[in-house]
Parts: C-alpha cells; structure tokens; sequence
C-alpha cells in the first residue's frame, strides 16, 4: 500500500468514527456539533483526492522499490514510548528526583552512551540542576512521591 | 502614544528584562544551532517557564529567544549543510561551500550581520505599520475576521507544506484539535469521552512540546539508528562519528566585503518585509525570492551556489525580514502568521494578554514594551552572536544521547508545571506520537499548531458573523472587505500553487 492510500484509508476511518461515534456521542446539541461536523466533511475532500491519487499510483509505486525506515529501526525508536509512560507514572508516586535519575541512566543507556563517568555523573546532576533552577528559583511545582 | 511609548520603555529598561532577553536570545542560538534541532524548540522548551516571570520579563525571554533562535538556525546550515529549517536550505547553497573552502566563519558573521540588519529593518517596519493597521482593524466585524482567518489558514495550507492536499489536512486536524473542549457559545463539553482533564481543551503546552520537541527526538533517535544500521549493513570500517569537522579557520570579514553586501542586504529587507506581512506565507518565500532576486542584480552572479557572500546575505536577511511584520496580524488583529507568532501568542495567553484590534488601546504600553524589546533583541543577537560563533564549535559537538536526554526531561517538566499535571505530560507523550505519525505522512506539524490556535477564533467569528446577518452566509461575500480577502485568497493560492511548477535557484 502506498503512502497516499494508507493516509487516504487512516483519515477515512478517523472521519468515520468522529461523524458516527465521536460528535453524535460526545457533542450535546445541533450548533455545538456543527463546526466539528463540517471539519469531517472537509476533511473528506483532502481523504478522497489521496484515495484516488493512490490507486492512480499505485502501479507505479510496486514496479518503484521505495527506500524505506526498516521495521526494527522504527520499533526501537518507538520504544522509547513505553518507557516515557512508566517514567511519567512512577514520577507522580515516587518523586521527581528519584525517578528522573533512573530513567535519565536508562535513557542514556537506551540512545547509546557508554562512557562510565558521564553514565554516573549525568543522571545525578541534570535532575538537581533542573530542580534548583526551575524548583527553587522559578518556583515551580513539582511531582511530589513518596521519596524526594 | 508618546505617552505610551515612554511608559512601555520604562517597563522594559529594567536590569532583570534586559538579563531574561539576553538569556533568551543565548538560550535560543545554543538550542537552534545544534544540528538537528530546529529553532522552535528554544521557544517551545522555555516557553511555559516564562509563566513565572513577570509579563514583560517574559515577552522578552521569548523574543530574544526568537530572534536567537532565527540566528542560531543558520548556523548548522553554514558548518554542517544541514538546514535545520526550510528556508536555512537557501543559506546552505552558499554557507557551506564557503565553510568547505575554510570560510565558515566568515559566512556566519556575514549571516549574522545580515540577520541582525534585517531583523531590526523589520522590526521599524512592524513599529510604524501597527499602529495604523490597527486603526483600520477597530473597523473590522465579524463577517471579515472570518474571511481573514479563513485566508490565513489556506494560505498557510499551501504555502507552508509541500503538498498542499496535506497542508489542507493539517488545517482540518489543528481546527478539529481546537474544538475539543469547551463550546465557546454554550459552554457545554465537546469531544472529551468523559475526561475531566479535558474539560478546558488542550492545555497548548503540552501540545506544542509534544508535537515540536519529543516528536523530534524520536524521529532524531531513529535517523541516529538508522545512520548505525546502514553502518552495520554496509560493512564498512566504522569512521568518525558525528559530522564532517567544519572549517572555520577564516573568521574575518572585513567592512569592504560587508558593505558590498550591505545593498542586497537592504533588497532582501524589502522582499521579507513584504511578504511578512501576508499571514502563513512565511520565511521560506522570502529567502528563496531574495537569493532569486540577488542573483539576478549580481555583478557575479557565477559565484552564487559556490561561496557567495551576497548569496548568504540574500538568504538571512529575507527570512528575517519576515518575522517583524509577520507579528502585525498578530499584534493587531490577534492572528499569527506563523509557528513563531503562534508560539509568542502562547506566551501572551499564559500571562492573561489576548492581542487583536483593541490591544492597543488596553494595553498600549506593553505593546511598545513589545517593540522595544524586539529592537534591543537584535542588538543582544550582534553582540552574543559574535561571541558565540567562536565557540559553537564545542556546543554543536554535545553528544547526541546527553542532548537527547536533556530535551525529554525538559518536555516532562515543561508540560508538567504550568497546571501541576501528569495528564499534561501523557498528553505531551500523545502528541509526540502524532507528531511522529504526521511528519512520516509529510504533514506540516507547525501549520496544525497554527490552525489550533486559529480554529476557536474562527467558530466564534463565524457564528458571530452568521447571527449578525440572521443566518445569510451570503453576508461573507456582500461585505466588500470580506470579498476583497475571499478573492485574495483565490489569488495567493493561484500564485503559491504556480510557483511549486517554477524550478528553484
């Protein structure tokens, strides 16, 4: 499937859930859900130009090898994602700076840093600068755990 | 207004604005010239800190982190030819063959001396033509703030994204993001499947450090990985990591060749300013027409795309002579014109201030503070910048993994301590994901920004303008202002389309 359909397919069915779903269930009223409903409408134009434009080229594309991001590149970029969601949950129950340390170590260990010294010192100094600059400085809140 | 000149002059000549314009002009040149990073992340990381400072303490943290980042941004363009920005792509055809034949750094202070030039020409050019726009938007009703906003946004569509059907996409998905929340009529709860924490919309913080700087990281993490992949497929003997060592050995740029240069420069000043004003159109046009035009009124015009110097001038001095006018719309009629101004509307926000028509009469004073901080910003960019191109060669070296790091932590509190809320930082994680998706679909992230900031004020107009006319929707095309954008539209449109079809450089 070429780039065209798989956005044309993805808006379809993003219009699709929002007109029947969405603003049917989630919009009380006519004049509340009318500026949302023409958004999908139009949204249905850009939709059908790429279904069209994609069909029309697809032939094209299979006979064209396309350069493209190889799957396990794209998942290890992405698994920083579950781990930014366990950092932000443990951060509210733990505590900013224990939690920050940690997972600066992970990440670092994660985007290829190998160095020791800097494996060490990194995570323990980056946390209290920003705490004492953005905390005690700027005054600003900060998740607040069971440890520091 | 001499009144209120003076007052917003006073509000600005304090020792704590003036060091949080400095610290954002330096803050904004670090973070814009680290290759890869693009020169909004410098506004969209320090932005929701500035809610701590006073109002004006705060406007001139962004803006000098705008104008450092502006600066900044050409500075990978010029040593490691990687445009950090689209219209940096111009700076790059002669920055780095300049940087390649040991004249790096000569090319930036020619960038530099060109932005700063250009920049505070722009400025003057905002200074005097706010106030009479101004006057004219006091007149201005419902039907024609539709017709305007309208024209912004379709022109941002074509002009700012590479293929326009994508462009309109990102309009329809910012203006779909702006209607999650509350109605602005009715009051009632829209699109928020029963989640409380939505009930006021998308707090913009969390959006715009999602979608603008750890959507980035991750797309920036997968290149890195990518770089190694290619590495280990190839079979090649690992070489040095990172990129090529610049050459900035030839730091002097002497006032014979600056002032050979100081005409194009001017030139270009003209083109930026012009096109600034139009909304969405944007810095990219006017450097492309600027170095277009510089070429052909060269004595030398066979040296362009080899080391010219005026082809370097061209191209920093038209982007940055976009950027004063393009905060007229907003200043004046509470519009932005761009991902800058949108993000400067941000700021505004935060501290309780909403430009448009009447803000120069509510809040005159602040307005020419505004101004006056925008002048002395450029003068904080000349002396910063001269000092830092000396020593960018040890910033733009940091390890990708610290930098990478560094950013995430900032995303996390930056979503994190306008509202005191972790739902803010998941919301942060959603739109770094979406940022992610959109920008594998070319899909311009900064136009869906722009449409967001846009879309409450366009419903609201455009139901103010149909109960106005008893529900008439022909009243947007019997109102002769209205119509004269509604045909400007269909104008800028023909034109931007047709210039995709005329060959570059």
């Amino acid at each position: 499937m070429n780039e065209d359909l798989k956005l044309g397919t993805i808006l379809l069915v993003f219009c699709c859930f929002l007109w029947f779903y969405a603003i049917p269930y989630h919009i009380k009223g006519f004049l509340p859900a009318l500026f949302p409903r023409s958004l999908t409408l139009a949204m249905l134009i850009p939709c059908i130009i790429l279904l069209l434009s994609g069909f029309a080229s697809r032939k094209s594309a299979q006979t064209r090898p396309e350069q493209k991001t190889p799957k396990a590149v794209k998942l290890r970029a992405l698994s920083i994602v579950p781990i930014m969601a366990v950092y932000i949950c443990f951060i509210d129950i733990i505590g900013f700076y224990v939690t920050t340390a940690l997972f600066i170590f992970i990440f670092l260990l994660f985007f290829g840093a190998r160095k020791p010294v800097a494996l060490i010192i990194f995570p323990i100094a980056l946390p209290i600068v920003v705490y004492l600059i953005i905390g005690k400085t700027l005054h600003f809140p900060f998740p607040q755990g069971i440890l520091f | 207004m001499l009144e209120q000149i003076l007052s917003g002059m006073f509000m600005v000549l304090s020792p704590e604005n003036l060091i949080w314009a400095a610290a954002g002009v330096t803050f904004g040149m670090i973070l814009g010239s680290i290759p890869g990073l693009t020169d909004n992340m410098g506004i969209v990381l320090f932005l929701p800190f500035t809610f701590y400072l006073g109002p004006v303490a705060g406007i001139a943290m962004l803006m000098g982190l705008t104008k450092g980042g502006n600066f900044g941004g050409s500075i990978p363009a010029i040593l490691f030819n990687i445009p950090g920005t689209p219209q940096a792509m111009v700076t790059t055809l002669d920055g780095y063959p300049l940087t390649q034949q040991g004249k790096g750094g000569k090319a930036l202070k020619q960038a530099l001396f060109s932005s700063v030039v250009a920049d505070a020409g722009s400025d003057l050019i905002l200074i005097f033509l706010a106030a009479p726009v101004a006057m004219v938007a006091l007149k201005i009703g419902p039907p024609e703030y539709t017709s305007i906003i309208f024209f912004s946004l379709i022109v941002i569509s074509v002009a700012a994204s590479e293929f326009p059907v994508r462009g309109v996409i990102a309009v329809i998905l910012g203006l779909l993001l702006g209607t999650v929340g509350m109605d602005p009529e009715f009051g009632s709860t829209r699109l928020i499947f029963n989640t409380i924490d939505l009930a006021d919309g998308f707090h913009i913080m969390p959006m715009v450090i999602g979608m603008l700087a750890f959507s980035e990281v991750l797309l920036q993490f997968e290149k890195e990985l990518l770089k190694r992949w290619h590495k280990k497929m190839s079979e090649k003997k690992p070489g040095k990591e990172g990129p090529p060592e610049p050459s900035i050995a030839d730091h002097h740029l002497s006032w014979a060749e600056f002032k050979k240069t100081l005409p194009t420069i001017f030139r270009s000043t003209g083109i930026g300013a012009s096109i600034g004003i139009i909304p969405g159109i944007g810095t990219t046009v006017g450097s492309y027409l600027s170095y277009i035009m510089a070429k052909q009124r060269s004595r030398h015009p066979e040296k362009f795309g080899k080391g010219s110097l005026e082809g370097v001038a061209a191209a920093e001095a038209g982007n940055n002579a976009v950027n004063g006018p393009n905060l007229i719309p907003l200043v004046t009629l509470g519009i932005p014109g761009n991902l800058a101004a949108a993000l400067i509307l941000g700021g505004f926000m935060i501290k309780g201030l909403i430009p448009g028509p009447t803000f120069m009469q509510t809040n005159g004073d602040m307005l020419y503070a505004l101004f006056i901080i925008l002048l002395l910003s450029n003068i904080f960019t000349l002396l910063i910048g001269s000092f830092y191109i000396k020593h960018v060669k040890n910033v733009t070296a940091i390890p990708k993994p610290y930098l990478f790091t560094g950013i995430i932590v900032f995303s996390v509190i930056g979503s994190y301590v306008n509202y005191a809320s972790v739902f803010d930082v998941f919301v942060m994680l959603g739109f770094a994901i979406l940022g992610y998706v959109l920008t594998k679909f070319k899909i311009n992230l900064p136009t869906v920004i722009v449409a967001f900031f846009l879309g409450p004020m366009l419903e609201t107009k455009l139901r103010q303008a149909l109960k106005i006319s008893g529900n008439d929707a022909t009243v947007f095309f019997t109102e002769p202002i209205s119509l004269g954008f509604l045909v400007l539209t269909a104008v800028a449109v023909f034109f931007l389309v047709r210039r995709r079809n005329i060959p570059k450089g």
